[in-house]
Protein backbone atom coordinates (compact mmCIF):
# COMPACT_ATOMS: atom_id res chain seq x y z
CA UNK A 1 0.00 0.00 0.00
CA UNK A 2 2.89 2.21 0.85
CA UNK A 3 4.67 1.48 -2.67
CA UNK A 4 1.26 2.26 -4.10
CA UNK A 5 1.18 5.47 -2.54
CA UNK A 6 4.89 6.40 -3.39
CA UNK A 7 4.20 5.38 -6.71
CA UNK A 8 1.04 7.81 -7.03
CA UNK A 9 2.85 10.77 -5.87
CA UNK A 10 6.37 10.50 -8.08
CA UNK A 11 6.27 12.68 -10.96
CA UNK A 12 7.06 11.58 -13.98
CA UNK A 13 4.70 8.43 -13.09
CA UNK A 14 1.63 10.09 -14.51
CA UNK A 15 3.16 11.29 -17.41
CA UNK A 16 4.28 7.85 -18.36
CA UNK A 17 0.92 6.76 -17.59
CA UNK A 18 -0.92 9.82 -20.14
CA UNK A 19 2.02 8.36 -22.64
CA UNK A 20 1.00 4.57 -22.51
CA UNK A 21 -2.70 5.68 -22.26
CA UNK A 22 -2.29 8.28 -25.50
CA UNK A 23 -0.39 4.87 -27.22
CA UNK A 24 -3.07 2.18 -26.69
CA UNK A 25 -5.88 4.69 -27.64
CA UNK A 26 -4.21 5.91 -31.30
CA UNK A 27 -3.52 1.92 -31.41
CA UNK A 28 -6.97 0.93 -30.82
CA UNK A 29 -8.40 4.25 -32.70
CA UNK A 30 -6.09 4.22 -36.10
CA UNK A 31 -6.05 0.49 -36.37
CA UNK A 32 -9.54 0.69 -36.02
CA UNK A 33 -10.43 2.69 -38.99
CA UNK A 34 -7.76 2.35 -41.09
CA UNK A 35 -7.79 -1.24 -41.44
CA UNK A 36 -6.00 -2.65 -44.66
CA UNK A 37 -3.00 -3.56 -46.67
CA UNK A 38 -3.47 -0.93 -49.84
CA UNK A 39 -1.87 2.21 -50.07
CA UNK A 40 -4.49 4.30 -48.99
CA UNK A 41 -4.87 3.00 -45.95
CA UNK A 42 -1.00 2.76 -45.38
CA UNK A 43 -0.53 6.30 -45.86
CA UNK A 44 -3.79 7.32 -43.74
CA UNK A 45 -1.88 5.17 -40.78
CA UNK A 46 1.43 6.71 -41.11
CA UNK A 47 -0.33 10.40 -40.88
CA UNK A 48 -2.37 9.49 -38.19
CA UNK A 49 0.66 8.34 -36.21
CA UNK A 50 3.16 11.20 -37.27
CA UNK A 51 0.39 13.62 -35.84
CA UNK A 52 -0.50 12.01 -32.75
CA UNK A 53 3.44 12.19 -32.08
CA UNK A 54 3.41 15.40 -33.00
CA UNK A 55 0.09 16.28 -30.51
CA UNK A 56 1.72 14.50 -27.91
CA UNK A 57 5.13 16.67 -27.92
CA UNK A 58 3.21 19.97 -28.55
CA UNK A 59 1.08 18.89 -25.03
CA UNK A 60 4.11 18.53 -23.42
CA UNK A 61 5.34 21.87 -24.69
CA UNK A 62 1.82 23.36 -23.81
CA UNK A 63 1.97 21.90 -20.02
CA UNK A 64 5.36 23.27 -19.55
CA UNK A 65 4.34 27.25 -21.14
CA UNK A 66 1.79 26.49 -18.47
CA UNK A 67 3.88 26.18 -15.47
CA UNK A 68 6.25 28.81 -16.82
CA UNK A 69 3.14 30.87 -16.62
CA UNK A 70 2.45 29.75 -13.62
CA UNK A 71 5.75 30.47 -12.03
CA UNK A 72 5.74 33.85 -13.33
CA UNK A 73 2.74 34.61 -11.57
CA UNK A 74 3.27 33.12 -8.41
CA UNK A 75 6.91 35.20 -8.37
CA UNK A 76 4.66 38.86 -9.60
CA UNK A 77 2.57 38.13 -6.49
CA UNK A 78 5.17 37.77 -3.96
CA UNK A 79 5.25 34.28 -3.56
CA UNK A 80 8.92 32.36 -3.47
CA UNK A 81 9.55 30.05 -6.94
CA UNK A 82 10.17 26.83 -6.45
CA UNK A 83 10.95 25.59 -9.53
CA UNK A 84 10.40 21.73 -8.81
CA UNK A 85 6.88 22.55 -6.80
CA UNK A 86 5.83 23.62 -10.26
CA UNK A 87 7.30 20.71 -12.22
CA UNK A 88 5.71 18.36 -9.49
CA UNK A 89 2.20 19.83 -9.81
CA UNK A 90 1.98 19.43 -13.37
CA UNK A 91 3.34 15.97 -13.97
CA UNK A 92 0.86 14.87 -11.10
CA UNK A 93 -1.81 16.43 -12.40
CA UNK A 94 -1.22 14.18 -15.58
CA UNK A 95 -3.10 11.79 -13.42
CA UNK A 96 -6.51 13.66 -15.28
CA UNK A 97 -5.86 13.06 -18.87
CA UNK A 98 -3.85 10.09 -17.49
CA UNK A 99 -7.75 8.78 -16.74
CA UNK A 100 -9.55 10.52 -19.26
CA UNK A 101 -7.47 9.01 -21.93
CA UNK A 102 -7.70 5.50 -20.63
CA UNK A 103 -10.95 5.83 -20.26
CA UNK A 104 -11.50 6.35 -23.64
CA UNK A 105 -9.25 2.94 -24.21
CA UNK A 106 -11.91 0.96 -22.43
CA UNK A 107 -14.29 2.36 -24.12
CA UNK A 108 -13.18 1.89 -27.95
CA UNK A 109 -12.19 -2.04 -26.29
CA UNK A 110 -15.88 -2.28 -25.38
CA UNK A 111 -17.07 -0.73 -28.76
CA UNK A 112 -14.39 -0.20 -31.60
CA UNK A 113 -14.67 1.84 -34.40
CA UNK A 114 -16.08 0.56 -37.93
CA UNK A 115 -13.40 0.78 -40.25
CA UNK A 116 -13.91 2.70 -43.27
CA UNK A 117 -13.59 0.83 -46.63
CA UNK A 118 -11.15 1.83 -50.03
CA UNK A 119 -14.50 4.14 -51.22
CA UNK A 120 -15.15 5.52 -47.75
CA UNK A 121 -11.39 7.01 -47.81
CA UNK A 122 -12.18 9.41 -50.88
CA UNK A 123 -15.10 10.70 -49.10
CA UNK A 124 -13.71 13.99 -46.33
CA UNK A 125 -17.01 13.77 -44.46
CA UNK A 126 -17.37 9.94 -44.21
CA UNK A 127 -14.54 10.73 -41.75
CA UNK A 128 -16.39 12.68 -39.83
CA UNK A 129 -19.31 11.15 -39.21
CA UNK A 130 -17.66 7.74 -38.27
CA UNK A 131 -15.81 9.69 -35.28
CA UNK A 132 -19.07 11.02 -34.36
CA UNK A 133 -20.81 7.77 -34.95
CA UNK A 134 -18.34 6.15 -32.60
CA UNK A 135 -19.01 6.14 -28.72
CA UNK A 136 -15.57 6.29 -27.72
CA UNK A 137 -14.91 9.67 -29.62
CA UNK A 138 -18.41 11.15 -28.63
CA UNK A 139 -17.54 10.40 -25.03
CA UNK A 140 -14.33 11.57 -25.48
CA UNK A 141 -15.64 15.23 -26.79
CA UNK A 142 -18.51 15.30 -23.87
CA UNK A 143 -15.43 14.44 -21.34
CA UNK A 144 -12.61 17.02 -22.30
CA UNK A 145 -13.65 20.12 -20.17
CA UNK A 146 -13.96 17.55 -17.32
CA UNK A 147 -10.52 16.35 -17.94
CA UNK A 148 -8.97 20.42 -18.43
CA UNK A 149 -10.96 21.23 -15.21
CA UNK A 150 -9.51 18.34 -13.09
CA UNK A 151 -6.05 18.92 -14.50
CA UNK A 152 -6.38 22.58 -13.64
CA UNK A 153 -8.03 22.10 -10.07
CA UNK A 154 -4.96 19.47 -9.24
CA UNK A 155 -2.45 22.17 -9.92
CA UNK A 156 -4.44 24.64 -7.98
CA UNK A 157 -4.11 22.35 -5.03
CA UNK A 158 -0.47 20.92 -5.54
CA UNK A 159 1.04 24.60 -5.99
CA UNK A 160 -1.54 26.35 -2.81
CA UNK A 161 0.52 23.50 -0.42
CA UNK A 162 3.64 26.10 -0.68
CA UNK A 163 1.56 29.46 -1.41
CA UNK A 164 -1.51 30.86 -0.67
CA UNK A 165 -4.30 29.47 -2.34
CA UNK A 166 -5.76 32.13 -3.61
CA UNK A 167 -2.64 33.42 -5.33
CA UNK A 168 -2.11 29.63 -6.52
CA UNK A 169 -5.48 29.86 -8.32
CA UNK A 170 -5.06 32.77 -9.96
CA UNK A 171 -1.64 31.37 -11.16
CA UNK A 172 -3.31 28.44 -12.51
CA UNK A 173 -5.55 30.97 -14.06
CA UNK A 174 -3.19 33.23 -15.73
CA UNK A 175 -1.39 30.21 -17.10
CA UNK A 176 -4.39 28.97 -18.66
CA UNK A 177 -6.05 31.83 -19.93
CA UNK A 178 -2.36 32.41 -21.66
CA UNK A 179 -2.45 29.18 -23.21
CA UNK A 180 -5.85 29.98 -24.45
CA UNK A 181 -4.60 32.95 -25.94
CA UNK A 182 -1.26 31.38 -27.36
CA UNK A 183 -3.79 28.48 -28.73
CA UNK A 184 -6.20 30.39 -30.43
CA UNK A 185 -3.21 32.41 -31.68
CA UNK A 186 -1.92 29.21 -33.28
CA UNK A 187 -5.19 28.37 -34.56
CA UNK A 188 -5.82 31.85 -36.53
CA UNK A 189 -2.33 31.12 -38.06
CA UNK A 190 -2.99 27.37 -38.95
CA UNK A 191 -6.34 27.85 -40.11
CA UNK A 192 -7.14 27.83 -43.88
CA UNK A 193 -8.59 31.12 -44.62
CA UNK A 194 -10.54 30.19 -47.76
CA UNK A 195 -14.55 30.19 -46.58
CA UNK B 1 28.29 37.19 -10.91
CA UNK B 2 29.02 38.65 -14.16
CA UNK B 3 31.53 36.00 -15.00
CA UNK B 4 28.43 33.84 -14.22
CA UNK B 5 26.57 35.22 -16.66
CA UNK B 6 29.02 35.47 -19.37
CA UNK B 7 29.61 31.80 -18.89
CA UNK B 8 26.05 30.92 -19.71
CA UNK B 9 25.85 33.93 -21.97
CA UNK B 10 28.41 31.25 -23.94
CA UNK B 11 26.37 28.07 -23.39
CA UNK B 12 23.55 29.75 -25.84
CA UNK B 13 26.09 31.58 -27.46
CA UNK B 14 27.65 31.25 -31.61
CA UNK B 15 29.50 28.12 -30.57
CA UNK B 16 26.53 26.10 -29.67
CA UNK B 17 23.94 27.55 -33.08
CA UNK B 18 25.99 25.26 -35.40
CA UNK B 19 25.95 22.12 -33.82
CA UNK B 20 22.26 22.56 -33.28
CA UNK B 21 21.73 23.73 -36.58
CA UNK B 22 23.09 20.27 -37.76
CA UNK B 23 21.39 18.37 -35.74
CA UNK B 24 17.95 20.04 -36.77
CA UNK B 25 19.44 19.74 -40.64
CA UNK B 26 20.14 15.82 -39.55
CA UNK B 27 16.71 15.50 -38.09
CA UNK B 28 15.02 16.59 -41.11
CA UNK B 29 17.28 14.39 -43.10
CA UNK B 30 16.21 11.19 -40.86
CA UNK B 31 12.82 12.15 -41.57
CA UNK B 32 12.92 13.03 -45.41
CA UNK B 33 14.65 9.58 -45.77
CA UNK B 34 11.84 7.90 -44.05
CA UNK B 35 9.37 9.65 -45.72
CA UNK B 36 10.65 8.79 -49.16
CA UNK B 37 11.51 5.13 -47.98
CA UNK B 38 7.69 4.54 -46.69
CA UNK B 39 6.58 6.42 -50.47
CA UNK B 40 9.23 3.59 -52.15
CA UNK B 41 7.31 0.94 -50.08
CA UNK B 42 3.55 2.01 -50.63
CA UNK B 43 4.52 2.31 -54.07
CA UNK B 44 5.56 -1.16 -54.80
CA UNK B 45 1.98 -1.95 -53.20
CA UNK B 46 -0.55 -3.67 -55.66
CA UNK B 47 -3.37 -0.99 -56.18
CA UNK B 48 -6.32 -3.18 -57.68
CA UNK B 49 -9.36 -2.29 -55.78
CA UNK B 50 -8.97 1.18 -55.25
CA UNK B 51 -11.30 3.83 -56.06
CA UNK B 52 -9.78 6.02 -59.73
CA UNK B 53 -7.74 8.97 -58.43
CA UNK B 54 -10.25 11.33 -60.25
CA UNK B 55 -12.19 10.97 -56.58
CA UNK B 56 -9.18 12.29 -54.20
CA UNK B 57 -9.00 15.41 -56.86
CA UNK B 58 -9.82 18.58 -54.99
CA UNK B 59 -12.57 20.51 -56.08
CA UNK B 60 -12.26 23.11 -58.86
CA UNK B 61 -14.27 26.18 -57.21
CA UNK B 62 -11.22 25.93 -54.17
CA UNK B 63 -8.98 27.37 -56.82
CA UNK B 64 -7.18 30.04 -54.75
CA UNK B 65 -5.81 33.01 -56.56
CA UNK B 66 -1.87 34.00 -55.81
CA UNK B 67 -2.23 36.53 -53.02
CA UNK B 68 -4.47 33.75 -50.80
CA UNK B 69 -1.85 31.04 -51.66
CA UNK B 70 0.57 33.17 -50.34
CA UNK B 71 -0.88 34.07 -47.41
CA UNK B 72 -2.16 30.17 -47.03
CA UNK B 73 1.52 28.87 -46.83
CA UNK B 74 2.79 31.60 -45.19
CA UNK B 75 0.38 30.96 -42.20
CA UNK B 76 0.69 27.69 -42.18
CA UNK B 77 4.59 28.14 -42.32
CA UNK B 78 4.84 30.56 -39.66
CA UNK B 79 2.72 28.00 -37.80
CA UNK B 80 5.02 25.73 -38.35
CA UNK B 81 8.54 28.34 -37.29
CA UNK B 82 6.22 28.64 -33.81
CA UNK B 83 5.62 25.73 -32.77
CA UNK B 84 9.44 25.05 -33.84
CA UNK B 85 10.24 26.84 -30.86
CA UNK B 86 8.22 25.26 -28.15
CA UNK B 87 11.25 22.84 -28.00
CA UNK B 88 12.71 25.31 -25.98
CA UNK B 89 10.19 24.87 -23.18
CA UNK B 90 10.30 20.95 -23.87
CA UNK B 91 13.79 19.49 -24.00
CA UNK B 92 13.60 19.94 -27.72
CA UNK B 93 11.25 17.23 -27.92
CA UNK B 94 9.14 18.79 -30.02
CA UNK B 95 11.42 20.31 -32.13
CA UNK B 96 12.49 16.93 -33.30
CA UNK B 97 9.39 15.75 -33.49
CA UNK B 98 8.17 18.58 -35.44
CA UNK B 99 11.10 18.45 -38.18
CA UNK B 100 10.79 14.57 -38.06
CA UNK B 101 7.01 14.93 -39.15
CA UNK B 102 7.88 17.65 -41.61
CA UNK B 103 11.06 15.07 -42.98
CA UNK B 104 8.40 12.71 -43.19
CA UNK B 105 5.59 14.65 -45.14
CA UNK B 106 8.25 15.63 -47.50
CA UNK B 107 9.77 12.70 -48.26
CA UNK B 108 6.37 11.18 -49.27
CA UNK B 109 5.41 14.04 -51.53
CA UNK B 110 8.87 13.81 -53.18
CA UNK B 111 8.54 9.67 -53.07
CA UNK B 112 5.15 9.69 -54.46
CA UNK B 113 6.29 11.86 -57.33
CA UNK B 114 8.73 10.55 -58.39
CA UNK B 115 6.35 6.92 -58.20
CA UNK B 116 4.14 8.65 -60.34
CA UNK B 117 6.61 9.52 -62.87
CA UNK B 118 7.31 13.09 -62.04
CA UNK B 119 11.50 13.79 -63.55
CA UNK B 120 13.99 14.77 -61.24
CA UNK B 121 14.23 17.74 -62.90
CA UNK B 122 10.92 18.29 -62.51
CA UNK B 123 10.63 17.40 -58.55
CA UNK B 124 13.25 19.55 -58.24
CA UNK B 125 12.23 22.73 -60.12
CA UNK B 126 9.01 22.20 -57.75
CA UNK B 127 11.14 22.14 -54.71
CA UNK B 128 13.90 24.16 -54.58
CA UNK B 129 13.49 27.61 -55.61
CA UNK B 130 11.54 27.72 -52.31
CA UNK B 131 12.53 24.78 -50.61
CA UNK B 132 16.02 25.61 -49.61
CA UNK B 133 14.86 28.92 -47.95
CA UNK B 134 12.01 27.86 -46.29
CA UNK B 135 14.27 24.29 -44.73
CA UNK B 136 16.78 26.58 -43.84
CA UNK B 137 14.43 28.76 -42.19
CA UNK B 138 12.81 25.90 -40.20
CA UNK B 139 15.99 24.30 -39.11
CA UNK B 140 17.10 27.69 -38.03
CA UNK B 141 13.87 27.49 -35.53
CA UNK B 142 15.07 23.77 -34.89
CA UNK B 143 18.33 24.92 -33.85
CA UNK B 144 16.68 27.62 -31.38
CA UNK B 145 14.36 24.86 -30.39
CA UNK B 146 17.40 22.48 -29.63
CA UNK B 147 18.50 24.92 -27.01
CA UNK B 148 15.54 23.51 -24.91
CA UNK B 149 18.01 20.43 -24.09
CA UNK B 150 20.54 22.60 -22.70
CA UNK B 151 17.92 24.87 -21.41
CA UNK B 152 16.22 21.99 -19.16
CA UNK B 153 20.14 20.59 -18.24
CA UNK B 154 20.41 23.80 -16.39
CA UNK B 155 17.36 24.80 -15.26
CA UNK B 156 18.40 25.57 -12.00
CA UNK B 157 21.21 28.31 -13.22
CA UNK B 158 19.41 29.93 -16.03
CA UNK B 159 18.90 33.79 -15.55
CA UNK B 160 17.65 36.63 -17.52
CA UNK B 161 20.61 37.08 -19.70
CA UNK B 162 20.90 33.69 -20.76
CA UNK B 163 17.65 33.50 -21.74
CA UNK B 164 18.51 37.13 -23.80
CA UNK B 165 21.19 35.25 -25.43
CA UNK B 166 18.46 33.32 -27.05
CA UNK B 167 17.72 36.43 -29.59
CA UNK B 168 13.91 35.03 -29.85
CA UNK B 169 12.91 38.59 -31.25
CA UNK B 170 15.37 38.38 -33.97
CA UNK B 171 14.77 34.56 -34.82
CA UNK B 172 11.18 35.51 -34.83
CA UNK B 173 12.09 39.11 -36.75
CA UNK B 174 14.03 36.85 -39.45
CA UNK B 175 11.79 33.90 -39.73
CA UNK B 176 8.30 36.10 -40.90
CA UNK B 177 11.03 37.78 -43.28
CA UNK B 178 12.21 35.04 -44.65
CA UNK B 179 9.34 33.06 -44.82
CA UNK B 180 7.42 35.77 -46.47
CA UNK B 181 10.00 35.24 -49.30
CA UNK B 182 9.73 31.75 -49.45
CA UNK B 183 6.18 31.91 -49.45
CA UNK B 184 6.56 35.02 -52.23
CA UNK B 185 8.54 32.32 -54.20
CA UNK B 186 6.31 29.52 -53.68
CA UNK B 187 2.89 31.16 -54.41
CA UNK B 188 3.95 33.36 -57.47
CA UNK B 189 6.75 30.94 -59.23
CA UNK B 190 6.26 27.35 -58.25
CA UNK B 191 2.30 27.32 -58.80
CA UNK B 192 2.86 28.74 -62.08
CA UNK B 193 5.21 25.69 -62.75
CA UNK B 194 3.44 23.29 -61.18
CA UNK B 195 0.12 24.44 -63.24
CA UNK B 196 2.32 24.24 -66.56
CA UNK B 197 3.15 20.59 -65.22
CA UNK B 198 -0.32 20.02 -64.85
CA UNK B 199 -0.85 21.27 -67.99
CA UNK B 200 1.13 18.68 -69.86
CA UNK B 201 0.29 15.71 -68.31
Amino acid sequence: MKGLTRLAKAPYVPVGFWLGGLAAFALLAIDGLFVGAGPVFVVARVTAYVTVGTLAAVTVAFVAMLGLACGAMLTWLGEPLNPRLIVVAMCRSYWWVGSYVWFGVALLAIEPPVALTALEMAEPDVLEARIGDTAAFAWMARLRYLALAGFLVTASWLLARESKPLNAILSVAFGATALGALTTALGFMAGDPMP
Amino acid sequence: MAHAGSAMQTAFGKYHWFGNFCCAVAVLLIGLASGMGIADWINSMPTEGLPSMGAFRPDESEDRSSWELFAFILRRNMTVFVVLLFGLVSAGIVTVVVLLGNGIAIGQLIGFAKGAGMSNVAVANLLLPHGVLELGVLCVAGAVGLQGTRIALRLPTLDRACLKSLHLGLVLAYGLASLSVAAGIEAFVTADYADSLRGQS
